[in-house]
């Protein structure tokens, strides 16, 4: 899966650092203000590498065993109280 | 799909999204466990056609920021073997070790590490980060160039040169001197 990129038509992360943002506090040139061009994708590619290679990986069973428990005619209507599944935009 | 079925196939990216945050897999594959339990347990809060995976990560970052953080800076303080193995080495730029990125993405702050992670390797758009990690969108890019800019930092890569033979910071990590936010570390 591509990694900076998405469809759903919302908008296109690019990497602008704004210059409040950047720690260093030293003087920073305008040009600064971003990593290079070449850092940025150098850091994307390692990212994304390291990613892929994790998502590569055999799930381990204890995780799948997990799934295959799951009845498919439950609700789920149990409700441990987590709630913390709400974002459903 | 079903249900069920739709959890499989989130499964590889949820458990590389758990490793990439807390570093340690076996504590991933908790998280992991866990955020499936929460998934099942809370399916009817679930709008099917909705953002399922945005939901499942959602889910999971909650565990992790709520339980999970601070037993990770427990178990590297009194285990020694993921700062021990911090060792600057020198790397040509471009050769970087994937360990040595990944270790490096670990010394980057939690919440911009996670943004950084949802952006720029789980695919979701800024938005889509924003609604997972509860916080505004400039929120998440601030994060992000954050991350960033520790990452080059941190791998030797200053602002103005272009990529070249690591100077002498070379990937030193942990033992960097710069100014680094107050963590529960053994360094």
């Amino acid at each position: 899966m591509p990694g900076c990129d998405e469809g759903s038509g919302s908008e296109k992360p690019t990497i602008e650092a704004e210059k409040s943002d950047v720690d260093g506090a030293k003087q920073m040139k305008p040009t600064d203000a971003k990593l290079a061009r070449s850092q940025q994708s150098h850091i994307g590619s390692q990212l994304r590498q390291m990613y892929d290679g994790l998502v590569n990986e055999p799930i381990p069973d204890h995780l799948l065993k997990l799934l295959e428990q799951v009845d498919e005619s439950e609700a789920g209507s149990d409700d441990d109280g987590a709630g913390e599944g709400e974002a459903t935009t | 799909m079903s249900f069920r079925e739709e959890l499989v196939e989130h499964l590889p990216s949820l458990r590389a999204f758990a490793i990439s945050l807390c570093g340690q897999p076996h504590q991933a594959d908790d998280l992991v466990q866990e955020t499936l339990l929460k998934a099942l347990a809370n399916r009817n809060k679930f709008e099917a056609g909705t953002n399922l995976r945005a939901w499942l990560f959602t889910i999971l970052r909650n565990v992790y920021f709520s339980l999970h953080r601070k037993r990770r800076r427990e178990v590297e303080d009194v285990d020694g073997a993921l700062t021990a193995s911090l060792v600057a080495k020198p790397e040509q730029y471009g050769h970087v070790d994937l360990k040595d990125f990944q270790r490096a993405l670990l010394n980057v702050p939690d919440e911009q590490r996670e943004a950084l992670l949802l952006v720029g390797a789980a695919g979701f758009s800024y938005e889509e980060a924003a609604t997972v990690a509860n916080c505004a969108i400039g929120t998440v890019k601030s994060r992000v160039n954050r991350a960033r800019a520790r990452l080059a930092k941190d791998l030797g890569m200053t602002e103005d040169e272009v990529p070249a033979v690591t100077s002498d910071e070379s990937g030193g990590l942990a033992m960097s001197t710069s100014s680094t936010p107050v963590r529960a570390t053994a360094m």
